[in-house]
């Protein structure tokens, strides 16, 4: 064991003092947290688009400014909401009244908010969209501005036209360049559904305060988990943690084992091309190598966890004050030993079957080229986590999910995925026996691989021979 | 009972179809040194490395000092590999230090030992340089002496001079000779016959994966004819007085340094001596200029037993 402890320590040493694994290492957290915040920078960078109105009168542009202003005054509520939850000194319903008071008294949205609360207005949501008077009257005239051959004047300074809404036909059609993006129609739509459920009721004799009335009059639903963590039932992000916290660990599980295989290929075609193996073998026994080098590159990982947890923490430590309670109740299920021993056990064999197959491989290989040609299959497979954590986001408990959970490679992944939905103790410690098993299983085959690699050269030649002979395909001879 | 460094019994290696190494048997005693000698593709490194348990044998056995190869008694023993390299991020004096440590030396000692040795092979100034940046030389000599650093008690080295210049080739003489006055059992595998004739106390050879010949050096001339060297003027012919006999006559192509005389190279019959030729020579009225017995080879040894290894092997290696 000695000489495996050896091994692994000339593996981690060889790792730890390349400045690719510290840059790595501390680009990850901040990738992470690029792409956690890039939807939400994207959408505060959009540029502001100008559409325009085409019709006779001005009832849909009526109906689409009044649209907006009571999102934005929903926005406006949701703020005051949320800091009302940070600020012990707030009242939430104190100040909401204070807020639709001052709307009452003809102030508008930015400044009622700036009255209840002085530096929430800067948390509104930027005007995406800005109606523009029409230069023209025609869908051809607009056609060059649409295109963006021609520039329309607008409160943001010259620009192309995003989108017309032409209401002066026989039925309204919305125009625009950009056919991905249907926020704007969407919000035409819905201003359309609001005048006709107006006019019908208008015709109908029913006035338009009934219909106000209606929608005050509608109570909110209130949400309500047995399994919640509070004493009312009532549901709060402590009940969802869980889940997202169960995904989170999956990924990072993912992206661990992704970060640090790695190595283990590289070093190993290092070890093969150098021609290392002869002078390491009279010394060392390949299981001896093997788990030294296996032990190396997990020695690796847990630094790598360790300075990732620290950093975490650290964070956690220092943004305390800012986290809501039910964020930082829901965050304290990290240590949840229900959550936390599963994604150990995951992590420990998902690292052991995923660095076997790597380390196979690169015993086979005299340059990472050669390794790609073989790694192909096994990064698609290690993809399919990934496009399985959606469903599990979406539907913990789908049948999908719970078979995918069954296939070996995935197994480490997704057997952290479903523990938030309760699945029978049986069915979990069945898929821990499993993963046991066929780590066993790919750790064996692994070794033999590597025997045939590291001892009597077998190349990508023998590895294409034996793949061909297992559709009944006669091998090419060796050169 | 003795106990050989090394011992091979009846060693056969299969790969495939192809038998690499064919009954081969011999073992070394301790203190001596041993060239392994054979052409390319002889099955010298795979003997070697079953002989060091990395490999096993289809049939027979290997012994390394009494028993089977373990972990254990390869403590005692230094490898050089024929396919020579280091961990190129490693410096040259952690990389003989890390392969000490694993022939099991603590730490300290290991790098106290290969200061040493990189000092007695003038690599002092390159201890903490990373084998990617010696040069080609200065990474195998590192190499060679990583095989050296526990002090081992038998030395196994293929093809150790391949690689090297004159001069290191002459270091690497020195450090064998040297190692061997301290009592190391060394067993060399090489095609370079003059380092077989400098360093060997004894010899054996391998042809088409079998054993051709184990003896000293003396034995190994034994087995070739005698041959001697005669010069004559340059218009004098000899053939005519020796075409009786068995004695197998042909000319030396001409020198510049003695284009006034003719050379013959006369190989002597089994049990005939350098007297007779002379004898007939006289008695024939050939005018002598020169007369010298050839100086057996080792070449010729070499190349008489692989030609006659293929003649007799050569097509049944696969089996």
């Amino acid at each position: 064991m000695y000489r495996a402890f050896l091994v692994a320590r000339r593996e981690y040493l060889a790792y730890i003092t390349a400045w690719g694994f510290w840059l790595g290492l501390l680009i990850t957290p901040f990738a992470l947290s690029l792409g956690v915040l890039l939807p939400s920078l994207i959408e505060q960078t959009q540029p502001v688009r100008y559409y325009a109105v085409i019709e006779d009168g001005n009832a849909f542009t009526s109906a689409l400014e009044l649209y907006e202003e009571d999102g934005l005054i929903e926005d406006a509520r949701a703020i005051i909401r949320q800091q009302a939850s940070f600020d012990p000194q707030m009242q939430e319903e104190v100040a909401l009244q204070a807020f639709e008071d001052e709307l009452a008294s003809g102030a508008d949205v930015v400044d009622a908010l700036t009255v209840v609360a002085p530096m929430a207005a800067m948390a509104l949501p930027a005007e995406d969209f800005l109606l523009v008077d029409p230069s023209a009257r025609s869908l051809d005239d607009l056609r060059p501005y649409l295109s963006g051959d021609l520039m329309i004047d607008g409160p943001a300074g010259p620009r192309p036209l995003f989108a017309v809404f032409i209401m002066t036909g026989d039925a309204p059609v919305y125009w625009s360049e950009d056919v991905v993006n249907d926020s704007l129609a969407s919000r035409g739509r819905r201003v359309l559904e609001r005048m006709a459920r107006a006019e019908t009721f208008e015709a109908a004799g029913v006035p338009l305060e009934i219909l106000e009335q209606v929608r005050l009059n509608t109570p909110d639903l209130l949400v309500r988990s047995p399994t919640s963590v509070s004493q009312t039932g009532e549901v709060s992000f402590a009940d969802q943690a869980p889940y997202f916290i169960a995904i989170g660990f999956s990924f990072l599980l993912w992206l661990l084992i992704f970060s640090v295989v790695n190595y283990l290929l590289t070093g190993t075609i290092e070890e093969r091309s150098n021609k290392i193996f002869d002078s390491l073998l009279t010394s060392v026994s390949l299981p001896q190598l093997l788990t030294g080098k296996l032990l190396g590159v997990l020695m690796l990982s847990l630094t790598l966890i360790s300075v990732w947890a620290t950093l975490g923490t650290s964070f956690i430590i220092l943004a305390q004050d800012t986290i809501p309670p039910d964020v930082a109740a829901g965050l304290s299920q990290i240590t949840s030993p229900r959550l936390l021993v599963p994604t150990l056990i995951s992590f420990l064999l998902g690292y052991l079957m995923f660095g076997s197959i790597f380390l196979a491989l690169g015993s086979l290989c005299d340059t990472i080229q050669e390794a790609q040609s073989l790694l192909s299959p096994v990064i698609i497979i290690m993809m399919l986590p990934l496009l399985l954590l959606p469903v599990a986001i979406s539907n913990p408990e789908s049948t999908l999910l719970h078979w995918a959970t069954w296939v070996p490679l995935l197994t480490p992944f997704l057997v952290i995925v479903r523990i938030p939905t309760e699945p029978p103790l049986w069915e979990v410690m069945a898929q821990i026996v499993w993963m046991f098993s066929f780590t066993a299983l790919i750790i064996w085959a692994a070794s033999k691989i590597y025997r045939a690699g590291a001892v009597h050269g077998a190349g990508m030649g023998e590895a294409r021979n034996w793949f061909m002979g297992l559709f009944g395909r006669k091998p090419k001879p060796q050169n | 009972m003795t106990i050989h460094p090394i011992r091979f019994q009846g060693v056969t290696k299969r790969f495939g179809d192809f038998e690499a190494v064919s009954d081969v048997s011999f073992e070394i005693q301790s203190g001596e040194v041993i060239g392994f000698l054979g052409p390319n593709g002889a099955g010298k490194s795979t003997s070697l490395r079953v002989a060091l348990g990395i490999m096993a044998p289809d049939e027979g056995h290997t012994e390394l000092f009494g028993t089977a190869p373990t972990l254990i008694n390869l403590r005692r023993v230094g490898f050089l590999p024929e396919e020579r390299g280091l961990y190129k991020k490693m410096s040259a004096r952690n990389v003989i230090a890390y392969f000490g440590q694993l022939k099991g030396m603590s730490r300290s000692a290991a790098l106290k030992r290969g200061d040493e040795l990189l000092d007695r092979f003038g690599l002092s100034d390159f201890r903490k340089t990373r084998i990617s940046r010696l040069s080609k030389g200065m990474a195998q000599k590192v190499q060679i002496l990583s095989t050296f650093v526990q002090s081992p008690d038998l030395l196994i080295l293929d093809e150790p001079f391949s690689g090297l210049d004159p001069v290191n080739q002459a270091d690497l003489e020195r450090l064998i000779a040297e190692e061997n006055a301290r009592g190391t059992t060394i067993l060399f595998s090489t095609h370079v016959m003059e380092h077989a004739e400098r360093l060997c106390d004894r010899l054996v050879l391998i042809a088409c994966g079998r054993k051709m010949f184990d003896g000293t050096l003396k034995d190994a001339f034994a087995t070739q004819a005698h041959i001697l060297r005669l010069a004559t003027p340059e218009a004098v012919d000899i053939l005519p007085h020796f075409s009786d006999s068995a004695f197998q006559v042909r000319a030396l192509p001409p020198t510049e340094e003695d284009a006034d005389r003719v050379w013959w190279e006369i190989t002597l019959p089994q049990g005939a001596s350098s007297q007779d030729v002379l004898k007939r020579a006289i008695d024939a009225g050939i005018a002598i200029e020169g007369f010298e017995p050839a100086e057996p080879r080792l070449r010729d040894v070499f190349v008489s037993l692989v030609s006659e290894a293929e003649e007799k092997f050569g097509a049944s290696r696969h089996v």
